[in-house]
């Protein structure tokens, strides 16, 4: 333990700035559901509330760090066929 | 979910979509090409825009390993793929199991040489040195030091089940442990067509038979059906049928997985109601002295990308170095050099403690989220599978998956733990900001399918439980 508060000491201040520990405890659920999909990424499943522009805030999902993939794949010069499934 | 095509995604798929870390890899040579690029149309996924932007949703959630299903599912309950024991003489417990069997059923646990390894540096391995072992390693919530000889029971002290649609599938993670399948550390068995809860096993095989709860064609929704009659376990994985699983080419065109997920989002939701008081799952409604309030945590995890395009490169490559024995990827922030950290998937988090508070007003909490630039990839809102088992480790006070951390075959490692393991955060705990003074009532998630068409699925489209294809 006195070794944990040490590293603790000696780390908080390389934490980033916009770090702070959320207060929980041991217990504060008496559940954990763990429920496991299949196969996609966020891009993918939530490609269509993409903002216009990477990392945009507009949209309908501001804060979510997403890309429409169609974007993404004329990037990359890719073949220009666009599916929305 | 609508999906027409199944884009590859084993381990030489993520290499290949990888790239090198510039992400433009995913175009799998299908027709039309470049189907990886595609995204979900929004109607389809009302529910999980309506839970993400209402309860919690992950910018950063990281697939621990670079593979498919087989390794996913064991990573979300043992922490680690790795084929075989620490054994003295060799190092191949340094190793993940890399990519799914031929077979998607299995009989008992697995000894074979039809899983592939790749060791530290990356290589693989398509005929492995030696046969995967069936050997003692820690679950969540079992361990072989935990077994009662007379009982054949394994578990550390949390109660649990794992439902499934179908038993001997690569989605069902428990079957490659012995004590879990046979209620005895007895390796011997594995390998030897003795299937898990078998009568052949200690006490009929009375562990696996104790947590597993396979769909019936009279059932198809069981975990529906324990929340309904207060019987919901301390933990539970619920694994789904291939119909609602939103595997691409398995959910007949419908968007049946985001209405599963938001049923049982609503049936602990309004347990209280639905309960006539019995039980209180959500957390707000019961009264706090009679144990009739039990708060719940919902954790909606993607197994693996499924070979779909995202934009984000994985936060961390290790890569070891050496040679056999001498790998040098022992530190922490280098878990499991070779085979971590796979793509994002989608991470859904539901609970009385999870959103955003101002005033009465409660809105979706987005770990990591974006402001004028999206900056917030790293600590602590870099999040993986090994999160989740920290976080259920934490919650119900179980000890940590190999406690001494020194044995990569059955150790694992969350981002948010901290660096270097210092372990300074509990993993996923940014969720649980409204925690503990400003609990929030539940805010029902609007489905087109009733649970009553879950329950009756199997009979009314004369259907039987599915699990996964060999994906």
């Amino acid at each position: 333990m006195k070794l944990f508060h040490r590293a603790l000491v000696v780390l908080l201040p390389l934490l980033p700035a916009s770090f702070a520990a959320a207060q929980v405890q041991p217990n504060m659920f008496s559940h954990i559901i763990i429920v496991v999909q299949e196969n996609r990424t966020p891009d993918n499943l939530f490609g269509a509330h993409a903002p216009s522009t990477p990392c945009g805030t507009l949209g309908d999902f501001p804060g979510a760090d997403l890309a429409a993939p169609e974007l993404a794949m004329a990037a990359a010069a890719a073949p220009a066929t666009l599916f929305i499934r | 979910m609508i999906a027409g095509f199944d884009p590859n995604h084993q381990n030489a798929d993520w290499v290949k979509d990888y790239d090198g870390g510039k992400m433009d890899g995913f175009c799998d040579g299908g027709s039309p090409p470049c189907q990886p690029y595609s995204f979900v149309r929004f109607q389809d996924i009302a529910g999980y825009f309506a839970i993400a932007t209402t309860y919690g949703f992950a910018n950063y959630m990281f697939q621990t390993n670079q593979g498919p299903s087989l390794e996913a599912h064991q990573f979300l309950f043992t922490g680690t793929s790795a084929p075989v024991a620490v054994n003295g003489s060799n190092d191949y417990f340094w190793y993940f199991v890399e990519n799914n069997p031929a077979s998607a059923t299995s009989s008992g646990c697995p000894v074979n040489t039809d899983l592939s390894w790749i060791d530290p540096l990356g290589h693989t391995y398509s005929n492995p040195p030696l046969n995967s072992e069936c050997y003692a390693h820690d679950s969540l919530v079992t361990g072989a030091t935990y077994c009662n000889s007379q009982t054949g029971i394994c578990d550390k002290s949390a109660t649990w089940r794992y439902y499934t649609p179908s038993a001997g599938s690569i989605w069902d993670a428990l079957d490659a442990i012995p004590e879990v399948c046979y209620g005895i550390n007895d390796p011997t068995r594995g390998g030897n067509d003795i299937a898990c809860g078998s009568t052949n096993s200690i006490n009929n095989g009375a562990e696996w038979s104790a947590h597993m709860r396979i769909s019936e064609t009279l059932d198809s929704a069981p975990i529906l059906t324990d929340i309904a009659n207060c019987q919901l376990q301390q933990i539970s994985w619920v694994i789904p049928d291939s119909a609602w699983s939103d595997h691409p080419e398995s959910s007949g065109g419908l968007p049946l997985g985001p209405a599963w997920v938001s049923e049982i989002v609503n049936a602990v939701g309004q347990s209280y109601a639905n309960s006539n008081g019995a039980c209180d799952y959500w957390g707000t409604s019961g009264s706090k002295t009679n144990g009739v309030v039990q708060p719940t945590a919902i954790l909606v995890a993607w197994d693996d990308w499924g070979g779909f395009y995202d934009h984000v490169p994985p936060f961390s490559i290790p890569q070891g170095s050496g040679t056999a024995n001498n790998w040098g990827c022992n530190g922490p922030s280098e878990w499991g050099c070779g085979y971590a950290y796979g793509f994002r998937v989608p991470f859904l988090v539901v609970s009385e403690y999870t959103g955003t508070q101002s005033e009465s007003t409660y809105t979706g909490y987005i770990s990591g989220a974006c402001g004028s630039t999206c900056s917030n990839n790293k600590l602590p809102f870099q999040h993986d599978f090994g999160s989740i088992l920290a976080f259920a480790e934490f919650n119900f006070g179980l000890p940590t998956i190999d406690p001494s951390g020194q044995n990569r075959d059955a150790d694992y490692n969350a981002p948010d733990w901290g660096p270097n393991g210092t372990h300074i955060n509990t993993p996923l705990s940014d969720f649980f900001g409204l925690y503990p003074n400003y609990p929030r009532p539940f805010v029902p998630i609007a489905v087109d399918y009733p649970a009553s068409y879950f329950h009756n699925y199997y009979s009314n489209n004369n259907a039987s439980p599915m699990g996964p294809d060999m994906d």
